[in-house]
């Protein structure tokens, strides 16, 4: 596949809004997680990662009226296209791919119809409309939505677009905020950590991923958009080029239960392989994995499994970032790459994960010290049977 | 770059649950369109002030009896309405799938919906609430975001009659039918897959047509798409699937080849399309620039033709735009008056009905046009009668809410004089 870059990032997440204060949240090590109001909870006590209030400027009338969904996308899809100062012209050339979990939860449109005057924000692409409309991205516009690998697949769907010429640019990215039906749901599904308040409070990190003591996720509110180029066009008006999207993969495989992934992994193993494939690289080419691994019981386990298969001869570090940044979900994918191009961007090492711990074969768990490398692989592990997998190299 | 055909089709509309049954009724001239408040699944729904009380439904049960039980226990009706449209589809094109690698695209406006009595049965806890309310979160379960994601129908699939390669769901509002032919042929012609089941779908939900009514796009008189005095439509539900196939590795003679596509947004309002029809005109530009097509030589437009004061004044305006002086001699129909306005599926049932009418050669006739609206431009709409057309190359449209429009261009298959 014909490499494609990327111009622009523009991210909100529970550290604030903007590229630097992600970077220095995660640089941190120190999540913020808040308690979920009472009234929102089912399954006992919980933390969330919030968006604090302040990252979201009003806006005009068409976006201060939005639900929080379709606000938080917005104002990510315009960073991330000033950001590129990205001339976008009568719009035609530039789609619009955003992915969510769950979108605007059907579940939870039931009540908020009651104010019928705002319907139309309530479905799952009205930060689509929202961003065309204020924006003028005037290309193919789709929300991917009900499964967690959604937006590593629309960047990866997006990367083949403007690769096969289709389009110069694309506007991809993810948007989750807290439904209480989405928590409930993962909740009851025994997916989210059961770590209460009172044990924050102790230092104890609440999402320990790879970790014997590992019990679930903590979800995290966030929005992170970043803008595709043609890579020739991209270098023709001397844009910043953070990083390059060299290949993508995804697969879905037969789920007996749709909250729980197949003991072997072979989708995730199979998106690797078209990944690397479409890349036109080998697995020991690859310097770093950011894997999905949030926490779960067995979906890390599974995950590592795999990584090790494919990983067993090179020397590749393997790192992740969910543990201080919260589960996204949705928006993981964006997130994950949008930490990359970071990575390659400005010195400075990969977060420590599982201190002193060791994998069998070339696969090494992240220590602080390492910095990203030339390539770097992104998985995303869904739990609906779903997976997708990026390949970013360094321009 | 691979050739894309279309292999198979399946259907279940509110006047007909095959492909042939549909398209019968469509030459035939029959409306699926029901008072809503007669229907065994609305649950004793009380109408709202305003609220226009029609709508094209499915006939009830349709395609579970296709299934045997566990299939019932496992899947709800909805995600067995949409697996047996696309096992219709798989059937219909004789589809062998061996080790070739197939992509799921599954487009949908607002993806499953329980109707109000499956929702009580289900969650007994959720009946002592009128469907108007919240239920509290301690009735949600895992379950119950089961009966909303569309991923439902992902695994249904996977699990019965596709080992996919790799499946998206998405929603593109009501162009989400056309999204999913586009992406599935963007996919094959790049040579990421080989074949592409593309699903568009829509179920009927009093809330939904609550909505509707508020912003006055319903009305209870007959849908007159493009007609002068057109006051309104109302909402219909219908489930659409068409299997793609690289010209390589297709069995059986195809119904058409996909030639180009276009897609494009608006821009302009949450709710109404640009009025001057531009960017849905860019769609089919595009489309047509692909195909390498003059706007003269198509045969055949498909339109939406929803019968709605700004919609159809869009739409009217961009083929206007497309087809300048030439507009009266392109036949176009639209078949909302048969089925109601379908959401998602709309586009998809659109581009259903052309591969039928590829394949019989006859353009079936659009119902209850009494004057064609002049200010929109010269139109040739099918009327009274179905029209015997040999079709060589044709167009077939989408357009949405928040101004997503998609065209698809398709040729004939033996008009090039080619091995297809």
């Amino acid at each position: 596949m014909k490499p494609v870059a990327i111009t622009g990032i523009g991210v909100i997440s529970p550290f604030g809004s903007g590229p630097d204060a992600l970077w220095n949240g995660i640089k941190t090590g120190i999540s913020r997680f808040s308690p979920i109001p009472e009234a929102e909870y089912k399954h006992g006590a919980g933390l969330y990662g919030a968006i604090p209030g302040s990252a979201l400027p009003r806006g005009g009338a068409l976006i201060a009226r939005a639900n929080n969904f379709a606000r938080l996308g917005y104002w990510a899809a315009h960073a991330a296209l000033r950001d590129a100062k990205y001339r976008i012209g009568d719009g035609y050339q530039c789609a619009l791919i955003s992915g969510s979990a769950i979108g605007y939860s059907v579940v939870d449109q039931f009540g908020d119809m009651l104010d019928i005057s705002r319907a139309q924000y309530l479905y799952h692409s009205a930060v689509n409309g929202i961003i065309a409309i204020e924006a003028r991205v005037r290309g193919l516009q789709i929300m991917l939505y009900s499964q967690e690998s959604v937006s590593t697949q629309g960047i990866g769907l997006a990367s083949q677009l403007i690769a096969g010429g289709k389009y110069q640019a694309a506007l991809v990215g993810g948007v989750e905020v807290y439904s209480r039906a989405l928590h409930a749901c993962y909740a009851s599904a025994r997916k989210v950590s059961p770590l209460d308040t009172d044990e924050a409070d102790t230092g104890s990190p609440a999402i320990r991923p790879w970790e014997p003591t590992r019990n679930g996720f903590v979800f995290s509110e966030g929005s992170c958009y970043l803008l595709l180029e043609d890579l020739e066009l991209a270098r023709a008006r001397s844009a910043r080029i953070y990083g390059l999207i060299a290949g993508w993969g995804t697969t879905q495989e037969p789920a007996d239960d749709g909250y729980e992934i197949s003991d072997k992994g072979s989708g995730l193993s199979k998106s690797i392989d078209q990944t690397l494939l479409r890349a036109g690289i080998e697995a020991r080419q690859v310097n770093t994995v950011f894997a999905s691994a949030n926490g779960s019981v067995k979906k890390d386990s599974v995950e590592l499994q795999v990584l090790s298969e494919k990983f067993s001869q090179a020397p590749t570090t393997l790192s992740g970032f969910k543990h201080v940044l919260g589960e996204t979900l949705g928006a993981g994918g964006a997130f994950s790459a949008a930490l990359a191009c970071l990575n390659f961007d400005r010195p400075g090492h990969l977060p420590s994960v599982r201190e002193g711990a060791q994998i069998q074969g070339g696969l090494k768990f992240s220590s602080g010290t390492e910095s990203v490398g030339d390539n770097l692989l992104v998985t995303d592990l869904g739990y609906r049977g779903d997976s997708a997998a990026l390949l970013l190299r360094r321009n | 770059m691979q050739r894309v055909v279309v292999s198979g089709l399946g259907a279940i509309t509110p006047i007909g649950d095959c492909v042939a049954d549909f398209f019968s009724g469509l030459l035939s001239g029959a409306s699926g369109i029901v008072d809503f408040r007669e229907h065994p699944e609305m649950g004793g729904y009380r109408l709202k002030d305003g609220q226009i009380p029609l709508a094209g439904l499915l006939p009830s049960e349709a395609a579970n009896e296709r299934f045997p039980d566990d299939l019932r226990r496992r899947y709800d009706p909805q995600t067995l309405t949409v697996l047996a449209t696309a096992i219709e589809a798989l059937t219909d094109a004789g589809f062998d799938q061996a080790d070739r690698k197939v992509a799921i695209l599954v487009g949908s406006a607002v993806g499953l919906r329980p109707s109000i009595p499956r929702m009580k049965k289900s969650f007994p806890a959720y009946a002592q609430f009128s469907s108007d309310l919240l239920p509290e979160p301690h009735y949600y379960n895992k379950n119950f975001l089961d009966e909303f994601a569309t991923s439902t129908v992902i695994q249904a699939i996977t699990r019965e009659c596709v080992q996919c390669s790799m499946a998206f769901p998405f929603s593109s509002l009501c162009v989400s039918g056309g999204n999913a032919i586009i992406l599935g042929y963007e996919l094959i012609k790049a040579g990421v897959v080989d074949a592409a089941l593309a699903i568009g779908f829509d179920f009927f939900h009093p809330r939904q047509n609550q909505v509707f009514s508020h912003f006055r796009l319903l009305d209870d008189a007959p849908i007159k798409p493009f007609d002068a005095s057109r006051t309104g439509y109302q909402l219909g539900e219908s489930v659409g699937a068409v299997l793609l196939e690289s010209a390589d590795t297709a069995g059986k003679r195809p119904y058409a080849e996909i030639v180009g596509v276009g897609a494009s947004c608006d821009g302009y309002h949450l709710v109404i399309p640009d009025p001057s029809g531009k960017p849905q005109s860019q769609a089919m530009t595009t489309a047509l620039a692909e195909a390498q097509l003059m706007p003269n030589e198509l045969d055949a437009i498909a339109t939406i033709g929803r019968g709605s004061k700004v919609g159809d004044q869009a739409e009217g305006r961009a083929i206007a735009r497309l087809l300048g002086n030439s507009g009266a001699s392109v036949p176009m129909n639209s078949l909302v008056p048969n089925i109601g306005y379908t959401l998602g599926a709309s586009s998809m049932m659109n581009f259903i009905a052309l591969m039928m009418e590829i394949r019989q050669g006859i353009l079936f006739p659009t119902l209850n046009v009494e004057k064609s609206d002049t200010r929109l431009g010269k139109f040739d709409l099918v009327q009274g009668h179905a029209k015997p057309v040999n079709l060589r190359s044709a167009l077939a449209l989408g357009s949405a809410f928040f101004g997503s429009n998609t065209a698809i261009a398709v040729r004939a298959p033996n008009t090039q004089g080619d091995a297809l």
